[in-house]
């Protein structure tokens, strides 16, 4: 839309395991909506939503892509530009979980270095079937300085607070970042009418920042 | 499945084009010619895809022959590979260790098979909602010839998410014709010996296996990756460039060049549309019909490329507008701002036009995704700019490289020259970098309203602004009905410029391209000339309308215990704003029609102007204009003869018709509309796309054809809106004055008729074509609203008549009480 103005304007990825539930936690969160049936995501889905963070109007544009492992052809068009990283397992899933791991080294690999990340473990309403321990997931979270947070796209627990917390953490390192006013952080702290949208490519990593939003 | 006789006649209708005396491209050309009325849809869609992948041209006797080799090796691999997983039974009979470390062990390879079909099995229960892929026995059927296919084909690579859905189809399609033999012998009928083996029920999951092996023996390679130890770039990647850097670039470059500013990468759209053959970009009927023009014409898919061409050259200026309009608004912002702010505007574009090219409009019937085969095969031969113009023009009725020449074409500037027609490689195609030199010159405020992309502007904020009030006073819809006719009139107004009817339908591309040459006409100086006045004109008229609206919403605001008396009036000015617009939208859809001289109407319409009071102090008598006498009808006032303000003219009676008039309002209120509506619905923005600069000046040695009896009427909205149930009184002024905070500032232009605000023009940027810029080398006439086709008129409320000899607007003198015709009164004079 052309009126929506936003101050920030950041690029998150929604990755994972197929069947894990990115596609519902994208559309729970962008249009609330939940299809227990929805189709499988052949290359790649986008949708936005504007939040409010400290009076500043902050625009996710979040991308949703096909889970499956062995086929990713659109790799690097899909990290480009990504500040924020959700990284979905199935609680009642214990490969979903165990492929964590591996999603890690694909960040590793194609995103930023900076790029924000936060560990979702989604369909908590399945508690009768859970597979992975909170305990355990939280655990591995703060070894590897991942936000971590439980989610159910079907009753829409925590998925508000999901994003919420990612874009906060995201605007909160690159708000800091301008006040360190590297020679890239005056010009993108410059709050023009459009917005801005946001590397992170020189922000101070921060350790702190990135963990334990639960 | 179907009753027998059904199964016998389409049988014997599918034979009539694909057996002897008939023949294999009797087939094909008959779902060529006739794609929605083919021996697909009349007889058996199972057996054409048969004939059209497995059969092709062999004779009619070695069907049988064929079909059994195929159903036999299915059955043979299936034995193979899923006795164990179907009967495990088996596997424990097995002198073989269960916990051997053996990857060969058939235990292992059973234990690998079922996590490739849990993965799968978690598609097939992902299929879209026909009931008939939720049904276990048909999940379980898909999810066995996917494992097989998957078996037998290592070299694909294994599964990929897709595949279930380029099968899907071929199930479904052998389940519709499917006949149980039991069913048949029990019916005791003579039955045809060769369709109930084509149709056998009892293979349908063998046939399925087969169709879908022939189809991926091309597909498959959309779905290879490269390894990434080798760098290799996988064919998807790979397609997507060809078809975005060199076919798309070939035949459209302006907007290929403009996909490229806003760095959409054609692989993130492209991926869907192809790997599922555009499974999901189409409702599933026009999908099968598609499938069937593409197994009939292209089985072997190398068309695929060019129908993705095709189908962005059809959406091609809603792609344009939101690239450019987004461009447009934020430019003035952009001037303050340094490349970081231009990075973030182009992300914006980049957001809405790949939600467009994620959500591709659904075509209309009458030009159904099968259509795009046809374009394919026409750019197959035109592999240039003239075919994509060709294309662009047949589908949109505007020529793509008006875009950047009429948009830097001054008004005043007139050549008697030809346009250039579309180059065979146009160097001319305006990246971001030269429309923000244009852009960003100095706007003149009146320029806007000078040109048919101001006034349409203009409409569509009036528009924006009286459903907004409409909703307030419970008579949105009613109201949204006469808008939605504004706005279709605009998009008519804006795009009949060049469209002739052999340049849509069934015209032939060659016919719409000649059309299309002939209809470059240069006006003189004159015609310019006019239609500027002209323009200012109707940009006066707006502007009286949106007074009324101001003086409404301030009305409505400031009288919070207002009663319904008010809400009359309300209506009323509401209802005479309605037929303001409606008036202008006749006459940017007639150029012809004359208008009354400015000074004249601006003279006269402020003394005939509804003075439309604030609600919380009511001179009774001064809320009575002049014209009121007139236009209203006593019986109507809705007080019981008191002074104050009466409603408008809603008169119940049948406004008088010419019976052609209204059949084709009949006609052209459904119809192609629809896909044009549609289209327009992918995005707010692009109801209003950029004015095609390119339109078509009818010379006026052409003019249209008069229509004698031009009639339309207002009647039916008004009286809905009469008949709809009154809000709330006490919620009307809470929620319009909430409306007139949020209402946005005056935009910095301001019309030839200075003194009253004009209306907000949507928040949507204004289509660049407003601001010609003087471009000598490419001079065009303005762009002024193409004289309509003989019955424009589609639903236009509005009653109007207009004198055959001076092309006038008059009161019909057949309607008794000329009560809606308050507008036309006085400009007619």
């Amino acid at each position: 839309m052309a009126n929506d103005e936003y101050d920030f304007l950041f690029k998150v990825v929604l990755i994972g395991d197929s069947g894990v539930g990115k596609s519902n936690l994208l559309s729970r969160f962008t249009r609330n909506e939940f299809n227990l049936d929805s189709k499988s995501t052949i290359g790649v889905e986008f949708a936005t939503r504007s939040i409010q963070v400290d009076s500043k109007t902050i625009k996710a544009q979040i991308w949703d892509t096909a889970g499956q492992e062995r086929y990713r052809a659109i790799t690097s068009a899909y990290y480009r530009g990504a500040v924020g990283a959700l990284l979905v397992y199935d609680i009642s899933k214990g490969v979903t979980f165990e492929n964590v791991n591996r999603w890690l080294k694909e960040l590793r690999d194609h995103a930023d270095q900076n790029i924000v990340i936060m560990l979702v473990g989604n369909k908590s309403d399945l508690r009768h079937l859970r597979a992975v321990p909170t305990e355990d997931a939280k655990k591995f979270a703060e070894e590897n300085h991942l936000s971590f947070i439980e989610t159910s796209a079907l009753d829409a627990t925590n998925v508000e607070l999901a994003f919420q917390n990612i874009l906060t953490e995201i605007y909160k390192i690159v708000s800091t970042k301008n006040f360190d006013n590297g020679p890239s952080g005056s010009t993108e702290g410059h709050q023009n009418l459009s917005g801005q949208s946001i590397s992170l490519s020189q922000t101070a990593n921060d350790p702190q920042a990135k963990s334990g939003c639960c | 499945m179907r009753p027998l006789s059904e199964s016998k006649s389409r049988w014997e209708e599918t034979l009539r084009y694909s057996s002897k005396p008939s023949s294999f491209s009797d087939l094909q050309q008959a779902i060529r010619c006739h794609p929605q009325d083919s021996p697909c849809l009349t007889g058996c869609r199972s057996v054409c895809w048969k004939i059209l992948l497995l059969f092709r041209d062999s004779p009619t006797e070695k069907w049988a022959e064929t079909l059994s080799g195929c159903r036999n090796a299915y059955t043979a691999i299936y034995e193979k590979h899923l006795r164990f997983i179907k009967h495990p039974e088996l596997l424990a009979e097995l002198p073989v260790d269960p916990l051997a470390d053996d990857p060969d062990s058939p235990w292992e390879v059973v234990r690998k098979d079922e996590l490739i079909r849990s993965e799968i099995l978690q598609d097939v229960q992902r299929l879209p909602d026909d009931p008939l892929y939720h049904q276990d026995s048909v999940q379980v059927m898909i999810l066995d010839i996917l494992f097989l296919y998957c078996k037998i084909n290592p070299g694909v690579g294994g599964y990929r998410q897709g595949m279930h859905e380029l099968l899907a189809p071929i199930v479904h399609a052998l389940t519709q014709d499917a006949l149980d033999r039991k069913t048949v012998a029990a019916d005791d009928e003579e039955v045809d010996p060769l369709m109930l083996d084509m149709l056998d029920s009892a293979y349908v999951e063998h046939d399925a296996y087969t169709i879908f092996s022939m189809l991926m023996a091309r597909a498959s390679a959309f779905y290879e990756v490269g390894s990434d130890k080798t760098g290799e770039q996988n064919t998807i990647i790979e397609k997507s460039r060809h078809i975005h850097d060199e076919l798309l670039m070939q035949v459209d470059p302006e907007l290929a060049s403009h996909l490229k500013e806003v760095e959409i990468l054609a692989q993130i759209f492209l991926i869907r549309w192809i790997r599922l053959l555009f499974g999901r970009e189409f409702p599933f009927e026009q999908l099968l019909v598609l499938w069937d023009t593409i197994f009939a014409l292209d089985p072997n898919l190398d068309l695929i490329d060019l129908i993705c061409v095709a189908m962005l050259l059809r959406i091609r200026w809603t792609c344009e507008t939101i690239l450019l309009s987004f461009f447009d608004t934020f430019q003035v912002k952009l001037q303050a701002t340094d490349t970081k702010g231009e990075k973030t505007v182009l992300e914006s574009d980049y957001a809405m036009a790949l939600q467009l090219l994620l959500r591709y409009p659904v075509p209309p019937e009458s030009q159904g995704p099968h259509t795009f085969v046809d374009d394919a095969l026409y750019l197959r031969d035109h592999p240039n700019a003239a075919g994509g113009a060709t294309i662009i023009f047949k589908h949109t009725g505007k020529h793509p490289l008006s875009l950047s020449s009429a948009t830097a074409a001054p008004p005043s500037v007139t050549s008697p020259g030809p346009l250039p027609q579309p180059p065979a490689s146009p160097s001319k195609h305006s990246g971001f970098g030269s429309l923000r030199q244009r852009t960003l010159g100095a706007r003149s405020p009146l320029s806007s309203l000078q040109q048919p992309g101001g006034v349409e502007a203009l409409l569509s904020g009036a528009a924006k602004n009286m459903i907004e009030r409409g909703e307030k006073l419970g008579i949105n819809q009613a109201v949204r009905d006469a808008m939605g006719e504004i706005k279709k009139g605009i998009q008519e107004a804006r795009s009949s410029g060049s469209r002739t009817p052999a340049g849509r339908g069934s015209g032939s591309l060659r016919d719409g391209y000649q059309n299309q040459n002939q209809q470059v006409y240069h006006p003189p100086q004159h015609t310019v000339a006019s239609m500027q006045r002209r323009n200012r004109q109707l940009a006066a008229m707006l502007d009286e309308s949106v007074t009324s609206l101001k003086q409404l919403a301030a009305a409505s605001g400031l009288g919070g215990e207002t009663a319904a008396d008010d809400k009359e009036k309300h209506v009323e000015t509401v209802e005479l704003a309605a037929a303001r617009i409606q008036f202008v939208k006749a006459c940017l859809e007639d150029s012809s029609l004359i208008l009354p001289d400015l000074e004249e109407s601006a003279a006269v319409v402020p003394e005939r102007e509804p003075q439309v009071q604030v609600p919380s102090s009511p001179p009774p008598s001064a809320s009575a204009p002049a014209f009121n006498a007139l236009s209203l009808s006593p019986s109507h006032h809705r007080g019981s003869g008191d002074s104050r303000a009466p409603t408008v003219a809603l008169d119940t009676t049948p406004v008088v018709m010419t019976s052609s008039v209204v059949e084709d309002e009949a006609a052209e209120g459904e119809g192609e509309e629809e896909g044009e509506v549609s289209i327009s619905q992918a995005s707010t923005i692009t109801t209003f796309p950029s004015a095609p600069p390119g339109t078509r000046v009818e010379a006026d040695d052409e003019p249209p054809e008069p229509p004698t009896e031009m009639m339309a009427t207002l009647h039916n909205n008004i009286t809905s809106i009469n008949n709809k149930p009154k809000t709330d009184p006490s919620s009307s002024p809470v929620a319009s004055q909430k409306l007139d905070s949020a209402d946005p500032e005056p935009p910095s232009s301001s019309s030839s008729s200075s003194s009253p605000p004009q209306p907000q023009p949507q928040p949507q940027p204004q289509p660049e074509s407003q601001e010609p810029q003087p471009e000598p080398q490419e001079p065009q006439p303005p762009t002024r609203p193409q004289p309509t086709p003989p019955h424009p008129l589609n639903n236009s409320p509005i009653l109007l008549r207009v004198d055959a000899r001076t092309r006038r607007f008059s009161p019909p003198t057949a309607y008794p009480r000329p009560r809606l015709l308050v507008l036309l009164l006085f400009i007619a004079n």
